[in-house]
């Protein structure tokens, strides 16, 4: 008897949750300005419609500073979503994954490769697990703050470029070759390990290919990293594209294409990476070109718009340039 | 790991209960050190040796001063026999006089095993507390005579609820100097009873008499028992989570930039900081006494509506009560039955006159419990400050305590009455806020600078012209908050007319008892201060 | 005892405590009454009290009072 009420007791409170989960519906609130945080691309990649992205990128902010969508379906004609979060932990990557398959069906997953390497120990880890697991089977628990902006009744018209961030500031880096050959290898956590895993085997369940992926960033990256990321994909069989090897090839200049020191890029520098990976990404999935599709036509008008505010940028970037 | 995060809720603590709960009576306590240990190790890692070298010493102390107490009886009982035979009367008291001196002997011998006992759980803590805070202030003083530097500061990281653990340590040797304890003979009962894993970071401050059986009984758990307990975590929660987390912002802000603010800024600061202690420091009590309260067992409690308290001296009777329990039992008595306190009152009677012995032997004991108070928060002018504020307003209120009584029978005043009452809470509350603005402040001098910048540029308008909304919470925040206090103050109110909120709900009718679990649930759900756009804050107390 | 109370008297006269059994757990006696009455006591009776005396059981009425001086007497 007694256990039979604990359970109606957890069932009643765990209706309770779904329930009021609902008032706090991400997408409304996504698509009136209101998400503005950490949760943004989680919301984001829900307010597209169902099964149009082709290719979905998670990362940290070296994803959403490198890899411009509106870009490569100017160019390719293919859609593309970047769900980044700064600092992004490899467990939120996973759960933006399975949010993000709930209505999308993409053919390929590009996995940013910096998170593999942040860790913050067992505990805060298993912590950050809890969070987001119960986050993403709970809403309520990942959105409650919209309460504040319930009494508040202005929208503000969303600036979503599909996940890019457009970053005019310049900030060169001056260290020189930072991919030095060695033979040792950076550490990929076991904790992480097991989440890389859990994000392969869903991708292989929806026959996605997954494709590891590292944006150009002397802070970040070193010859030890890449060579953990390779042993990595040798071992579960998946391509790597390391830009930090392609510098020359992108033609990224230190001087005018770096955000913050060689940190992140800026969009100069995005520019350069996105043409590449866009042929890059032509050539080796089949990725068709849908700009002719009037199914796709707010592609067409958001490229638009974004092609006047990246010019403007550009020219800054140039006037800088010329500037120094 | 700390007690609010989702970790310990939903993982460690039902983890430790099922584990407790699967395992037969005898071996319960073994479960709860292991899961006192694994937590102490979760946060300090190798630390724990810390840990277990005072646990074995307070145990070994423990024995000593055992076996001195039997050794001490033997003799007596000895000294007994032999004299039944005689029974002239110049023996019989030859024989008193005998063993008079053998407690003596044993009594001081006893004294020393405490005093080396204490000094050298001290000395662990002291070195690693407070060595950096005496090389600074050495070297600084050896660079105003023009020396060079002649201590370096280290890197010292200091085991989590050393502060805790080793008071509760050295009230457990002077109780067994005093015999109003048995030694405890087991080890794995004293590094239960000292390592506990609720109260570990952040007290309540137990005595050995307090939790050490209830430990080591290995009660079973009850169903009400668990629904008590987290309801008491969700209570706890609730006020640090949705109050305490979102005064966070507006504190951190003003307090750490109070070169730009003066006036009722600083004000509300100085109210915003004591409110955000209290709801932090008690709600991770409640977290600490429910975690305890699912295992059945009872963990004293630490605050009694400190803001309901009519002076200072009453205010730390409802504050951090185990700890002024603490300093009074092991340094305010002590001090105060002192030969040298003693030899002064006695003197100071005779040459001074009552009213002045009394004051004198006061602050005798006053002031080094007020400097320990201090120090304990840690190694900083501004806790010693704190510690001498209170030393100062105490000593005052005793000192004016005459005074008051004249005024009472001179004008029939009723203490009881709301003109009286009214203007006397007022007054703690300013004691109260203004000795926190000090204990927050980044060091004595800002805290200085604080307090005299409250007197310029008083304008009341800055509450609603934007300067208060403009230090990172808004009105949706400032509503909140205000609604949380209210709820809290409600249920303190009642609780100051024994009205026990908490065991009414348990006892209440099924749907009554479920709307209020859901109710707090969802309060701290939804008004939480937590997930995107919040940082997660440490627990203060933790750090002391 | 009757000297107990004449101390007790000495220290405030409005209390009555032939009744009073909690004079500590009521927060009557606070700790600086506590530490009056101990120097009046040890001088009144010639004992030494110790630390580990004060415990609210010794000094929550004058009869519990009464017992500890006699005890003290007795061992010393």
């Amino acid at each position: 008897m007694k256990k039979v009420r604990v359970g109606i007791f957890f069932a009643v409170l765990l209706g309770l949750l779904l329930f009021v989960s609902c008032l706090f519906d991400p997408v409304s609130w996504f698509r009136k300005g209101k998400i503005q945080d950490r949760n943004q691309s989680f919301a984001g990649i829900q307010a597209e419609k169902e099964n149009t992205i082709d290719v979905l990128v998670l990362g940290d902010s070296e994803a959403y500073t490198s890899i411009s969508p509106l870009k490569l379906w100017k160019n390719h004609g293919f859609t593309t979503y970047v769900c980044g979060q700064s600092s992004q932990k490899i467990q939120e990557a996973y759960y933006m994954l399975k949010t993000a398959l709930k209505t999308q069906s993409p053919k390929l997953v590009i996995l940013e490769t910096n998170m593999f390497f942040r860790y913050e120990g067992l505990v805060k880890s298993v912590e950050t697990s809890l969070t987001e697991a119960s986050g993403y089977y709970i809403p309520l628990i990942k959105y409650h703050n919209l309460w504040k902006k319930m009494a508040d009744g202005s929208e503000k018209a969303v600036e979503d470029y599909k996940g890019f961030i457009i970053r005019d500031a310049v900030d060169s880096y001056e260290g020189g070759e930072y991919m030095k050959e060695t033979e040792k290898r950076a550490e990929i956590p076991e904790y992480n390990r097991w989440y890389i895993n859990a994000i392969l085997n869903l991708c292989k369940e929806n026959k996605i290919d997954v494709l590891l992926y590292s944006a150009p960033s002397p802070k970040n990256c070193n010859m030890k990293r890449h060579n953990a990321v390779s042993d990595c994909a040798e071992e579960k069989g998946i391509p790597y594209l390391d830009l930090n090897k392609k510098t020359a090839e992108l033609g990224i200049n230190w001087k005018t294409d770096s955000l913050d020191k060689g940190d992140h890029l800026n969009l100069s520098g995005a520019c350069k990476v996105t043409a590449y990976l866009g042929n890059y990404l032509k050539e080796n999935y089949n990725l068709s070109d849908k700009r002719e599709n009037n199914e796709y036509k707010s592609w067409n008008d958001l490229a638009e718009k974004y092609k006047e505010k990246a010019d403007a940028s550009l020219q800054k970037i140039q006037e800088k340039k010329d500037g120094s | 790991m700390s007690y609010t995060v989702n970790i310990y809720l939903f993982l460690f603590l039902p983890a430790a209960l099922l584990a407790y709960q699967a395992v037969p009576k005898q071996k319960r306590w073994v479960v709860l050190l292991g899961f006192s240990y694994l937590f102490f190790f979760m946060i300090s890692k190798t630390l724990i040796v810390f840990l277990i070298g005072t646990t074995i010493m307070t145990h070994y102390i423990g024995v000593w001063l055992s076996c001195l107490k039997q050794q001490c009886r033997q003799e007596l009982d000895q000294t007994e026999k032999m004299s039944e035979n005689r029974v002239r009367e110049s023996e019989q008291i030859d024989k008193r006089e005998l063993k008079k001196a053998i407690k003596n002997k044993y009594k001081k011998r006893e004294r020393a095993v405490l005093i080396i006992g204490i000094l050298l759980l001290l000395s662990v803590l002291v070195y690693l507390k407070y060595y950096n805070f005496f090389a600074e202030n050495v070297n600084l003083l050896v660079k105003a005579s023009g020396g060079e530097a002649v201590l370096t500061a280290k890197k010292l990281l200091l085991p989590i609820g050393i502060s805790f653990y080793t008071l509760q340590a050295i009230g457990y040797m002077a109780d067994v100097y005093w015999e109003k304890i048995r030694p405890e003979m087991h080890l794995g009962k004293m590094a239960l009873f000292l390592s506990f894993f609720p109260q570990i970071m952040e007290g309540p401050i137990c005595r050995y008499s307090d939790t050490a059986e209830a430990l080591w009984k290995g009660g079973n758990l009850t169903g009400s028992n668990i629904a008590a307990g987290y309801l008491r975590i969700f209570w706890g929660l609730f006020k640090k989570i949705v109050i305490a987390d979102r005064l966070y912002v507006l504190v951190t802000a003003i307090y750490d930039h109070y070169e730009n603010y003066s006036g009722m800024m600083i004000a509300v600061a100085a109210v915003a900081y004591t409110v955000q202690l209290y709801m932090e420091f008690s709600g991770c009590m409640d977290i600490v006494i429910g975690s305890g309260r699912a295992f059945g067992i009872i963990l004293p409690e630490n605050f009694r509506q400190p803001f309901a308290a009519r002076n200072a001296a009453d205010f730390w009777r409802r504050w951090h009560i185990t700890l002024g329990i603490w300093l009074k039992t092991y340094v305010f008595y002590p001090v105060s039955v002192s030969q040298a306190v003693k030899r002064w009152n006695s003197f100071s009677r005779k040459r001074l006159g009552k009213y002045a012995a009394k004051l004198g032997t006061t602050a005798l004991a006053l002031f080094p419990v007020w400097l320990i108070n201090g120090l304990w928060h840690g190694a900083r002018w501004s806790y010693i400050f704190y510690g001498m504020y209170y030393f100062v307003i105490l000593l005052a209120g005793a000192a004016l305590e005459p005074v008051r009584e004249k005024v009472i029978k001179t004008f029939h005043a009723d203490e009881n009455a709301w003109y009286w009452r009214m203007p006397q809470t007022l007054k703690t509350w300013v004691i109260i806020f203004a000795g926190e603005l000090f204990f927050r402040a980044n060091g004595l001098r800002a805290g200085i600078k604080m307090f005299l910048s409250m007197f310029q540029n008083f304008h009341f308008q800055t509450l609603w012209d934007g300067t208060l909304l403009n230090q990172g919470i808004d009105m949706a925040d400032i509503l909140v908050i205000c609604a949380g206090c209210v709820i809290v103050g409600i249920v303190g109110v009642l609780k100051e007319r024994n009205i026990h909120v908490g065991e009414r709900i348990g006892k209440a009718k099924l749907p009554v008892r479920w709307l209020v679990y859901y109710s707090l649930i969802f309060a701290v759900l939804i008004f939480g201060a937590y997930g995107a756009g919040y940082q997660q804050v440490d627990l203060i107390y933790a750090g002391f | 005892m009757d000297k107990v109370m004449e101390i007790l008297m000495n220290m405030d006269d409005s209390i009555d405590y032939e009744k009073e059994q909690a004079l500590i757990d009521d927060h009557i006696l606070d700790s600086f009454g506590v530490i009056t009455l101990v120097s009046d006591l040890e001088e009144a009776f010639d004992i030494s009290i110790e630390a580990g005396e004060m415990i609210p059981e010794n000094f929550n009425s004058a009869q519990a009072i009464w017992n500890m001086v006699r005890r003290l007497q007795e061992n010393s």
